[in-house]
């Protein structure tokens, strides 16, 4: 099976703070992984560690057989990368947006992709207004069109459900299992633990900057993975 | 066209249209700019000669304190929604990202300018009307020297404390050799006389400047 | 593991000493008394040397600053950092004795004087260094702009004398201190002084770095508990 992410023996510092302490872990493709933690866990870190936003300290970071310390521009190509913050900008359109970033990637043929991904997230008859009459759930809706613009086989999801309706909330489950039909690996961060479990094909429990646990996420009840994530979190 | 463009472009078509359409920042720097002018106009008495003489000095004064005022929301928009780290995500290049930023921010300042200059004139009573064509240059590598050092800062300066107190602290020693040669071709324009090595000097700055940003700015972005 | 910190920071120490000692004899004693500008030209020899030492910190800053974004090596920080501090200091000390010098001579504490007025830039860039240590949380973020401005801060030399040399050509009615050559007597005290600053400057930096280490050991100490 090909690799997705392949995380080696990675450590990162803050000045005189260890946020990740020699973490491995091996996403394979076409997977859903999710992580979960408790706030101040380093979720957050581990992801701009992969999505080359920060170099680690120590240890390597593959992704798709890339090194992240070589060739970060080719892995950005490859990556989509979704927080709760939107990462767009309030006072373009929707479109506009998507225009922008598709320039920024050097995308070809622009325009039909732009229809394409605004149909997939079901903002077409909106892309003309402005975002900041948007609603919560449709900014992040369009955060996810940004995300998959350029074509990323790995998406990085962090907290995405934070600050959604219930309604939103399941619009962007949806959105994630049509993306993972597509065959593209799923790299989700939260702490909504019935949510995270529901998508996941594997899991991790990261706490105190290290991976505690991890494991196939297939016969693993709720009730199940809320005794070993609070056994798992309390020192 | 090379992608290092498509991406510049990019960004400067973004600033400037965000800019056109809320026109806050560019008002808020007249607003200010205009302030200075007339404040400064209170330091000497009514229908002095001297006006004449200091008048390039208050034109640079007001354009770089306004000017500041405006770089230091041009990273602010970026950090918006966290916009920044979307930038990073792409594969763009980080000179294509400043230089986006600096043309935008140059454009603004310019603006500015072509307001700045009428108030003079009002306010002022000065007369640069033969005098204008010669200025186009020097003005003009002022403002990009400007924009330069501001922008870099603009980017530096959004992490720490004390955001906006901070910018003009770095910017304006650094500033100083080209503001100075702004405000002496200026003046020797209005008198008439020789501008080459005052030229000489800020387009040095300039390029020289340029060329460091496009190099150091990915050190700027990292995280 | 400290022996070698603490050793050099002491013979250059040492070495200062014994120079500062001498130097005030040389000036007094050996030197002749200048002609036009009388006892007040001796400070001179605290002046320039003070003036070579601080563009002397200000380029270390510089070349440590490359290194540091080039090699992300902290230790190259500490000294850039270490550097522009002393640099600050030595340019205190030469606005300082500018103004001394200056009151006799010309009759005001300041005059625009392209020298000068290259020094109070230079100082205000050092300074505005020294500044964004404080107003940084993160370390080794503040340590990469640190170094980004000491670059862009050094390069800059070339263009404040440029432009301060051109100003003061284009305002002639200021006095200004025509070139001096130097009767030999003069001239070796100058070079001894010269010296006497350059041990110092060393003293400094080697202390204030050693320092600095410690400064850091206890920082990550703290951490640890």
């Amino acid at each position: 099976m090909n690799t997705a992410i392949d995380i080696q023996n990675t450590t990162r510092r803050f000045g005189h703070i260890t946020a990740l302490q020699d973490i491995n872990l091996t996403v394979p493709t076409g997977c859903i992984f999710t992580l979960f933690g408790p706030n101040g866990a380093g979720k957050t870190t581990l992801l701009r560690l992969i999505a080359t936003l920060s170099k680690p300290s120590s240890g390597d970071i593959w992704i798709s057989g890339i090194d992240t310390r070589r060739n970060p521009h080719e892995i950005r190509k490859n990556i989509g990368y979704i927080s709760h913050q939107t990462m767009l900008y309030d006072d373009l359109t929707a479109r506009e947006n998507l225009a922008f970033y598709g320039r920024m990637y050097g995308l070809q043929n622009l325009n039909t992709r732009i229809e394409k991904v605004l149909l997939t997230v079901g903002l077409k008859n909106r892309q003309r207004d402005r975002i900041h009459k948007y609603s919560r759930g449709m900014k992040q809706r369009l955060a996810i069109a940004r995300a998959i613009l350029h074509h990323p086989s790995i998406l990085l999801l962090d907290e995405p459900f934070t600050g959604l309706d219930t309604s939103a909330q399941s619009t962007l489950s949806n959105i994630i299992t049509t993306l993972k039909a597509e065959g593209r690996t799923i790299f989700l961060v939260t702490h909504d633990l019935a949510r995270g479990l529901a998508l996941a094909d594997r899991f991790g429990i990261l706490f105190q900057g290290q991976l505690v646990h991890e494991a196939s996420a297939k016969d693993f009840s709720e009730s199940d993975l809320q005794t070993l994530y609070e056994n798992k979190t309390t020192r | 066209m090379p992608l290092f463009f498509t991406q510049t472009l990019a960004i400067l078509q973004k600033d400037l249209k965000t800019e056109w359409r809320t026109r806050e920042r560019l008002s808020a720097m007249a607003f200010f700019a205009f302030l200075i002018v007339i404040i400064f106009n209170f330091i000497y008495e009514p229908g002095s000669p001297i006006i004449k003489t200091v008048a390039p000095g208050i034109f640079w004064i007001a354009t770089a304190f306004a000017g500041l005022l405006g770089l230091s929301r041009s990273f602010a928009i970026e950090k918006q929604n966290d916009c920044l780290m979307g930038l990073r995500l792409t594969p763009a290049d980080p000179g294509a990202i400043f230089l986006g930023k600096m043309l935008g921010n140059t454009l603004t300042m310019l603006i500015l300018q072509a307001l700045i200059l009428p108030i003079l004139v009002i306010f002022l009573n000065l007369q640069i009307a033969q005098a204008l064509p010669h200025l186009i240059l020097p003005i003009l590598l002022g403002t990009l020297g400007l924009a330069t050092i501001g922008t870099l800062f603009s980017a530096m300066s959004l992490n720490t404390r004390l955001r906006e107190a901070f910018l003009p602290l770095l910017t304006l020693p650094i500033f100083i050799p080209a503001l100075l040669a702004a405000i002496e071709s200026f003046r020797a324009v209005l008198e008439g006389s020789e501008i080459t090595d005052w030229l000489v000097l800020s387009s040095a700055f300039v390029a020289l400047y340029i060329a460091a940003c496009l190099l150091l700015f990915e050190y700027v972005l990292e995280d | 593991m400290h022996q070698k910190p603490y050793i050099l920071p002491f013979i250059f120490g040492i070495l200062a000493l014994i120079c500062l000692t001498i130097a005030p004899y040389l000036v007094f004693m050996y030197a002749g008394i200048e002609k036009e500008m009388g006892l007040a030209q001796k400070i001179f020899y605290y002046h320039v040397p003070s003036a070579f030492s601080m563009f002397l910190g200000s380029f270390l800053c510089f070349i440590f600053s490359i290194f540091y974004l080039w090699k992300r090596d902290k230790n190259c920080d500490l000294w850039a950092a270490c550097s522009a501090e002393v640099s600050l200091l030595f340019g205190t000390l030469v606005l300082i004795t500018g103004a001394i010098w200056a009151k006799p001579i010309w009759g005001a504490w300041w005059v625009w004087d392209a020298q000068l007025t290259l020094t109070l830039i230079l100082w205000l860039i050092l300074a505005a260094y020294h500044m964004l240590h404080t107003y940084l949380e993160d370390a080794v973020q503040s340590a990469r702009f640190r170094a980004v401005l000491g670059i862009i801060g050094f390069l800059n030399v070339p263009f404040i004398h440029y432009a301060t040399k051109l100003w003061r050509t284009h305002h002639p009615e200021v006095v200004r201190g025509e070139e001096i050559s130097l009767p030999p007597d003069m001239k070796i005290v100058f070079f001894f002084c010269v010296i006497t600053f350059f041990a110092l400057f060393f003293a400094l930096l080697f202390k204030r770095v050693s320092l600095a280490k410690a400064q850091n050991e206890l920082e990550s100490l703290k951490a640890e508990i």
